[in-house]
C-alpha cells in the first residue's frame, strides 16, 4: 500500500517536472519564433522604406518637398502590410543592438511577432510602443541609460531621433500615466509580469 | 447643403476681406456699379516686355454702390471656408477660387494676350471682384509664370479720395529656364480633415482633379487606404499644375500649396447634425497589456515535482515504517 502511494507521488512529481520542461520548451520556441518573425519583417520593411536624406536645398521654394506629417501632424501613420499585418516603421536602439519592426495595432497575437504601437503617433510626439520581454525584443531596455539613442523610422522614410530621459516602473492599471507626457515611451513587463518597465524618451 | 448656405459661406469671407477698407469707405463717394471699367495688365521683367502672355479675368462678385459684394451665380456653389485678411488667407482664397474655376470650367468675363510692350488692356468690365489668371508663356529660353491675383474694381485712389474705375496691375511672376524636353516635376496632394468628433460624416473616398494649365489632366480617388494622399511624378515642367476636389456634402474647402504639395483641407460646416452617441465605455478597468513570458511557473513546477519524486522514493523505501 505504501509502495503504491510512493509510486503515485513519483508519478505526480514527474508530471510536474515534465510540465516545467514543456513550458520552458514552449517559451523558448515562442521567443525563437518572435526573433525570426521580427528579423524577417524588419528585412522586408527596410527594403520598402526609402530614407529621406537631408532635404535638397532648392533655390525655388515652390519645388521644395515638405514631409506630409509636418503639413498634417494629425495624419494617420502610413502602414505597410506583411501577411495581413500593418506595420508603421522600425525601431532602433543601437546601444543594445536591436532593430525591430513596429506593428500598427497591438493585440496579444501581434505582440508574439513584433513590438506594437500601444498608443499615439510619432507625429504627435506621444507614441507608446509595447513589446514582450523576449531577449530579442524589449528585455534589455531596462538596461538603457539616460542619453542613449533611440531611432524610429516611419514608412515614408522620415527618421525621428530620441534620447532616453527616464525609466519608470508602473502597475498594470497605470494606463493614463503610461500614455501621457512623453515624446516616446517603450514598455515591457518585468520578469514576473507583475509590473511594466517604461523607458521614457525625449525627442532630439 | 443648400445653395443659400454656400452663398453665405463665401459672402462671410468676402465681408471679412472687405473690412480692410472699411475706414476709407466712410470718407469715399458711392460706387457706380454699372460704370464701364477697364483693367490694364503690365507684364514685364525689368526692362523686358513679356509679350503674347494670355490672361483671363473672372468675375467673382458684383459690387453695390455701398461696396457690398454680391457673389455671381456661377460662384454661388463655391463652398469655401477662409477667414482673415493676412497674406496666407489671400493665397488660400486665390488658389481655392482658381481650382473652382478650372473644375467647373467657368467662362472668363474677358481674356486676351499681352502685346509687344507686355501690355494687355481689357475693357468693358463692370465694377466687382475679379480673379486674374495668366497662362505660362515661354520667351527667349525662359518660361514665365504669372501669379494669380484677386483684384477689386474700382480701386481707391488714396491721393484724391475717389474711386478709380480704370486700374492697372503688374502681376508678380516667377520664371524657370527652359530645360531639356524631359524635365519633370513632382506634385503631391494631401487631404486634411478638420472634423474632429464628426469623422463618421466623412465620405469613404474623395475625387481629386489635377489640371495642367487649366485643362483636366488626371483624376484620382483618395481614401483612408491611401492615407488621403497621392503623388504625381514625371509631370512636364513648364506648366501650371493645380488641383481641385469634389467638395463633400456638409464640408467647406480650402486649398493651399506648400512646396510641391497641394493641401486640401475640408472643414465640417458650423450647422452640424446631431452628434452620434458615444458607445458605452468598457466597465472593466483598463489594464496595460501583459508583455511577460510565463517563466515564473517553471521553477515552481520543477521544485514541487522534485519534492513529490523525493517523497515518493522515500515512501517506496518504507521511510515511514517503524
Amino acid at each position: 500500500m505504501k509502495n503504491k502511494r510512493g509510486t503515485g507521488f513519483i508519478i505526480i512529481g514527474l508530471i510536474l517536472i515534465l510540465s516545467a520542461a514543456g513550458l520552458s520548451v514552449y517559451n523558448i520556441i515562442e521567443e525563437k519564433n518572435a526573433k525570426s518573425f521580427s528579423e524577417e519583417a524588419v528585412g522586408i520593411l527596410e527594403q520598402k522604406i526609402v530614407v529621406e536624406e537631408d532635404f535638397e536645398i532648392f533655390e525655388n521654394a515652390a519645388e521644395k518637398e515638405i514631409p506630409d506629417y509636418i503639413l498634417n501632424p494629425e495624419m494617420e501613420m502610413p502602414e505597410t502590410e506583411i501577411e495581413g499585418i500593418g506595420y508603421i516603421g522600425t525601431l532602433e536602439i543601437p546601444v543594445i543592438g536591436i532593430k525591430l519592426p513596429v506593428i500598427s495595432e497591438w493585440s496579444y497575437p501581434n505582440l508574439k511577432i513584433a513590438p506594437c504601437r500601444y498608443f499615439g503617433s510619432v507625429y504627435l510626439d506621444n507614441m507608446v510602443i509595447a513589446a514582450h520581454n523576449y531577449k530579442s525584443h524589449f528585455r534589455e531596455i531596462e538596461n538603457l541609460s539616460d542619453g542613449d539613442e533611440v531611432i524610429f523610422t516611419d514608412m515614408d522614410g522620415n527618421r525621428f531621433f530620441y534620447s532616453v530621459a527616464a525609466a519608470e516602473v508602473l502597475p498594470p492599471e497605470a494606463v493614463e500615466e503610461m500614455t501621457s507626457g512623453w515624446d516616446l515611451t517603450l514598455f515591457t513587463c518585468n520578469p514576473a509580469g507583475t509590473f511594466r518597465v517604461a523607458i521614457r524618451c525625449d525627442k532630439k | 447643403m443648400t445653395k443659400a448656405k454656400r452663398f453665405l459661406a463665401l459672402l462671410l469671407m468676402l465681408i471679412i476681406l472687405f473690412c480692410a477698407s472699411a475706414k476709407v469707405f466712410a470718407v469715399s463717394e458711392k460706387i457706380d456699379p454699372e460704370r464701364e471699367s477697364s483693367l490694364e495688365i503690365i507684364f514685364r521683367e525689368g526692362e523686358k516686355n513679356l509679350s503674347d502672355a494670355e490672361f483671363s479675368v473672372y468675375l467673382i462678385a458684383n459690387i453695390t454702390e455701398n461696396g457690398k459684394f454680391i457673389v455671381t451665380e456661377e460662384f454661388s456653389g463655391f463652398n469655401v471656408n477662409i477667414t482673415g485678411v493676412n497674406d496666407e488667407a489671400w493665397r488660400a482664397l486665390v488658389m481655392t477660387l482658381e481650382s473652382f474655376i478650372f473644375q467647373n470650367k467657368v467662362d472668363p468675363a474677358v481674356s486676351g494676350k499681352t502685346d509687344s510692350d507686355g501690355i494687355l488692356v481689357l475693357e468693358g468690365l463692370k465694377p466687382g471682384l475679379y480673379l486674374v489668371i495668366g497662362n505660362p508663356v515661354s520667351i527667349d529660353g525662359y518660361t514665365y509664370f504669372a501669379e494669380t491675383a484677386i483684384i477689386q474694381i474700382p480701386a481707391l485712389d488714396n491721393e484724391n479720395n475717389i474711386w478709380d474705375y480704370d486700374i492697372s496691375i503688374k502681376p508678380k511672376h516667377s520664371s524657370i529656364p527652359d530645360l531639356e524636353p524631359d524635365s519633370f516635376v513632382t506634385r503631391k496632394v494631401l487631404k486634411i480633415w478638420n472634423d474632429k468628433g464628426y469623422e463618421f460624416l466623412r465620405p469613404k473616398e474623395i475625387t481629386v482633379y489635377l489640371f495642367c494649365d487649366g485643362e483636366l489632366y488626371d483624376t484620382v480617388k483618395l481614401s483612408k487606404d491611401s492615407n488621403w494622399r497621392h503623388t504625381w511624378e514625371k509631370l512636364d515642367e513648364g506648366h501650371r499644375w493645380t488641383v481641385s476636389e469634389k467638395v463633400p456634402e456638409g464640408y467647406t474647402v480650402r486649398i493651399t500649396k506648400e512646396g510641391i504639395t497641394f493641401v486640401i483641407e475640408n472643414s465640417i460646416e458650423k450647422t452640424k447634425p446631431p452628434e452620434k452617441p458615444e458607445p458605452p465605455k468598457d466597465p472593466d478597468e483598463p489594464k496595460l497589456p501583459q508583455t511577460g513570458q510565463l517563466w515564473w511557473p517553471v521553477p515552481a513546477l520543477l521544485g514541487t515535482g522534485l519534492l513529490f519524486v523525493a517523497v515518493g522514493i522515500f515512501r517506496r523505501r518504507g521511510g515511514y515504517e517503524k
